[in-house]
């Protein structure tokens, strides 16, 4: 992992299941304000939120090019659809991708009914975590026992519920944040900190449900590795020591950035600060768990050891 | 080798010494809030490649190790100071977009990416000083550096715009070195068996295979460095160091030059400013003395008793010459207050001109009329339509493209309004207007003036009937009642035939006709002599004296020593006047007297009269309460002045009277019982 080329693997995976728990969380969001009769509302707090999902997937996919020898044959990675989790995994981000930039340019030039773009979203957030899903089942391979079980998949989901809860956090306050600077008058605002705010709150419940999950993971991974054969041992032993501190730091920073946000929310409920008092803590917790997030993507490719020739 | 650094750091401590030193100088500049930054960036990283000078010297192993922890220490913090420099160069001297504000939520992801980047390469073989190196210059100097960079040439538009051409090349300049420092500084780092300045060999990785255990071991990686220090020496033939030196070198030039630049250009710009602002100061006194000149001319002639079309004349010929105007007018509500009528003017081509009843104009001109209607003054501006204020110009067919209006208000009642007209379009300034409205307070006073004045005058003939009333009863009515006893008496004595009785009435009845005849002569004299002539008091005083010494036999010397001027207000020459009549009157009628001299001079504080006759005297406390006597008192003390009284029997009596000038008049007045 010192040659940058092999970074493009975090990245792709990072960004996509980043942009894949951004467009849950928002959607469902989104989904929830609709039900409330706010159309105009929901599709003001979303759509730039949605673009910002859709640029963060574009670059995941050009930057997982990186990683290819030949880059201009990267469309044949789709000829084996039937057979290859990894043709599944380019076809559900492409899939994914193209159905974000479409709910984003419906929204835009209000092109079809507003029960079409729910319905068109959902099924971007469906090729999202079929994304993800794909992605885990690539790294199921028996000869690399670190990543040959079912905490491959778990931390993938994982990573993406808690980046997209806090992710989107931080989206939605940007946006409020951008409506403030355009509209300084408060009135007109209400609708949208009324809508945020108790977005935030949901948010920040699924982000620490997210990391109850990665730490259950990591024990679990953990207590599989130490138990198991030969290279199981080797992978645990390169987790603990020689990336031990990167480990610590990796859960330091993952505990860090959610508690954060958990004792931010805590404070504003209790002292009903203004929605933008919220921006720099919440951006702040949400550098601390991507940082970490990355930093376990990192450890995820640096322990495998692979079993046999 | 310890050469080189002890130069390279030479520069950069050189950068951070002249950084103080300007800082010491003082100045106005923004940027002098930011150099302290800059001074201590300067100053760590020489240290830091002093430390650099030491370590390739060969000192011990011991000495080494604390150098290196102190080099480890002192790298990262003068990144921090850099970094502080350039946020502040780029934040705090011109203000940013308000779309910058999301950068910051923009570049969090790549951030993040790379952060862990670099968290990730201090668990490789290599030693930890070189990561702490390479990351202090890509995540500390390089941003510092471009920001600073960014600051400059932002500051570089912004004299640009503002015509100061010397001073953003010297901030282009600056900015351009910044961005070399970038280079050289922040993208130029030691060689790593990692990116981003080196890159995999992947044909030779391939080929060689090299397991990761010799990896661990410290064996070479099959890495191609591109931007390490050993590429610059062979892509240029010099050390990173020299170019590093170059780049602070031509930071220092830069900003020191840029600042003393503009320390004189700014010295420049506010002697400029004081020498226009004295010159503002010396017009505008001129000004001020030349309203202060018009003003105390027209309220002397008020006060003066002027004739009111001649202050008007004053007022509209003041005004067009103190505002430059073209076209200067008055006009007064009639006696009806229906129509507004222009009673004078003053224009370019005839001056100013009074007009007499006959020759007013009637001024129908809305704007003017509504100017008088809502008693608020009116300044026409640039965007104003042409067409409200063109036929300003009465009398003429010169269009106005510039006007100014005021009211005449006399305890907020419309008189009248004083208007003024430019044919340019220069629009009358705040200024203009304010002292068009001390004119047309000048003008209220006038007019008020001549209203008290009138009064006044009402009430000195409702005066004067009384006191010929109360002469008439005393004198004639009674001699006339007389008359008419006699007459009857006379009758009665005919019808009896008592002829010797008869005779000595009609002797007592001829002296009793020849009274009042000197009565009605005397009335008569008092009445015709008049001041309102050009001679002068002292001529009317020696008409009078004539009239009365033909009238009485009394000889009369009059010794006139008090020229042309008096000096006195017309209350106060009446009342002068006034005041001889009476103490004559009495002369004729009680004192037998067979001369008088009067003497009228003019002294110090105003118009001196004396009074003597060779009459038959009186004891002053027995007649104090004269009527006569007290009519004089109460008329000298009415316009500030004194009058005393002597006599004694057999030896004639005299009065002195003595009245201010006009202006001691107002002064004394004001020390007066009320």
């Amino acid at each position: 992992m010192i040659n940058l080329r092999e970074w493009a693997l975090p990245v792709y995976t990072i960004m996509m299941q980043m942009a894949a728990g951004s467009m849950l969380v928002l959607w469902l969001i989104y989904t929830y304000v609709v039900r409330r009769g706010q159309q105009t509302t929901a599709d003001r707090i979303s759509h730039n939120s949605l673009l910002i999902i859709f640029i963060t997937a574009a670059i995941a996919v050009g930057g997982s090019h990186f990683h290819l020898s030949r880059p201009f044959l990267s469309i044949l990675a789709l000829s084996n659809l039937g057979t290859s989790w990894l043709s599944r995994e380019v076809a559900f981000t492409v899939a994914f991708v193209l159905l974000v930039g479409l709910v984003w340019v419906m929204q835009r030039y209000a092109v079809g009914a507003q029960r079409l773009r729910l319905v068109t979203g959902w099924l971007a957030v469906l090729m999202g975590l079929a994304t993800v899903y794909s992605m885990a089942h690539v790294y199921l391979l028996p000869p690399q026992v670190a990543w040959n079980s079912l905490t491959t998949p778990v931390a993938f989901f994982g990573a993406t519920f808690l980046l997209g809860s806090m992710a989107v956090s931080a989206l939605l306050l940007m946006n409020f944040y951008l409506m403030a600077l355009k509209n300084k008058s408060s009135p007109e605002l209400d609708p949208y900190n009324a809508a945020i705010r108790p977005a935030l709150h949901a948010a920040a419940g699924g982000a620490v449900a997210a990391l109850i999950i990665e730490l259950l993971n990591y024990a679990v991974q953990i207590s599989l590795l130490t138990t198991g054969e030969s290279s199981a041992r080797a992978s645990a032993e390169l987790l603990l020591g020689l990336y031990g501190v990167l480990f610590v730091i990796r859960l330091a920073l993952l505990g860090l950035g959610v508690t954060g946000l958990v004792v931010v929310h805590l404070w504003q409920r209790q002292a009903h600060q203004p929605l933008l008092r919220w921006l720099v803590p919440v951006y702040s917790a949400f550098l601390l768990t991507l940082v970490s997030e990355v930093l376990g993507r990192f450890l995820f490719y640096a322990i495998h050891v692979r079993k046999g020739i | 080798m310890p050469i080189i650094y002890f130069f390279y750091g030479l520069s950069f401590g050189g950068l951070g010494l002249a950084a103080l030193l300007q800082l010491r100088h003082g100045g106005v500049h923004p940027l002098r809030r930011q150099l302290p930054w800059l001074a201590a960036f300067g100053m760590a990283y020489a240290g830091v490649d002093w430390i650099d000078m030491f370590l390739v010297s060969g000192l011990q192993t011991d000495i080494v190790h604390i150098l290196q922890i102190l080099r480890m220490i002192l790298q990262p913090l003068s990144g921090v100071l850099l970094l502080r420099f350039g946020w502040g160069m780029l934040t705090q001297m011109v203000p940013l977009p308000d779309w910058t504000r999301i950068i910051p939520g923009i570049v969090v992801v790549p951030l993040a990416f790379v952060v862990t980047y670099a968290a990730t390469t201090f668990v490789t073989p290599s030693p930890i000083g070189i990561p702490i190196d390479i990351w202090s210059r890509y995540l500390l100097y390089l941003p510092g550096s471009i920001m600073a960079a960014i600051g400059f040439i932002r500051q570089r538009n912004e004299y640009r715009a503002k015509g100061l051409h010397d001073i953003s090349r010297l901030m282009f300049g600056a900015g351009l070195a910044f961005l070399a420092e970038a280079i050289v500084v922040g993208l130029i780092v030691p060689a790593a068996p990692y990116g981003p300045a080196s890159y995999y060999d992947y044909d030779r990785v391939l080929i060689d295979s090299v397991p990761i255990d010799q990896a661990a071991n410290g064996v070479p990686f099959t890495m191609i460095p591109w931007l390490d220090y050993a590429r610059v020496l062979e892509f240029t033939g010099l050390p990173v160091q020299f170019w590093r030196m170059l780049s602070a070198i031509a930071v220092i030039f830069f900003v020191v030059r840029s600042l003393g630049v503009f320390d004189a250009t700014e010295r420049r710009r506010v002697e400029k400013l004081q020498a226009e602002r004295d010159r503002a100061q010396l017009i505008a006194r001129h000004v001020a003395e030349r309203w202060t000149d018009a003003l105390v001319t027209i309220s002397r002639r008020i006060a003066e008793l002027d004739l009111l079309d001649a202050i008007l004349l004053e007022i509209v010929s003041a005004a067009r010459n103190l505002l430059d105007s073209d076209f200067v007018a008055i006009g007064l509500l009639d006696n009806d207050g229906q129509q507004l009528m222009m009673v004078a003017y003053a224009d370019s081509q005839e001056g100013a001109v009074s007009l007499p009843p006959s020759l007013r104009v009637r001024i129908q001109t809305p704007l003017i009329l509504d100017t008088m209607r809502l008693a608020a003054p009116y300044c026409s501006d640039e965007a104003e339509e042409p067409a409200a204020i063109e036929g300003l110009c009465y009398g003429t067919a010169r269009k106005a493209c510039a006007a100014a209006v005021v009211p005449l208000l006399l305890d907020n009642f419309p008189l009248g309004a004083l208007w003024s007209a430019r044919l340019t379009p220069t629009s009358f300034t705040s200024t203009d207007l304010i002292g068009l409205e001390r004119l047309a307070d000048q003008a209220v006073i006038a007019i008020q003036h001549r209203l008290m004045a009138t009064k006044l005058q009402s009430l000195a003939v409702v005066d004067e009937r009384g006191r010929i009333a109360r002469e008439m009863h005393d004198g004639l009515a009674q001699i006339l009642g007389y008359l008419n006893l006699q007459v009857q008496t006379l009758e009665v004595l005919l019808k009896q035939g008592k002829h010797d009785k008869l005779l000595v009435e009609l002797q007592q009845m001829r002296q009793a006709v020849q009274v009042a005849h000197a009565d009605v002569r005397e009335n008569i004299l008092s009445l015709r002599t008049t001041l309102a002539t050009d001679a002068g008091v002292a001529s009317a005083i020696a008409d009078y004296l004539d009239g009365f010494s033909d009238q009485t036999g009394i000889h009369v010397s009059f010794v006139d020593q008090a020229g042309d001027d008096l000096g006195l207000s017309p209350l106060a020459e009446v009342q002068l006047v006034c005041i001889l009549q009476e103490a004559l009157a009495n002369v004729r009628k009680h004192a037998q007297a067979t001369a008088v001299t009067v003497t009228l001079k003019r002294t110090d504080d105003g118009a001196y009269l004396e009074i003597n006759d060779d009459g038959i005297g009186f004891t002053v406390p027995v007649t104090k309460h004269h009527f006569g006597l007290r009519t004089m008192l109460e008329r000298a003390e009415s316009v500030g002045g004194q009058l005393a009284i002597w006599s004694q029997l057999g030896k004639g009596t005299q009065i002195t009277c003595q009245l201010p000038e006009v202006e001691k008049d107002h002064e004394t007045r004001e020390f007066l019982p009320r």
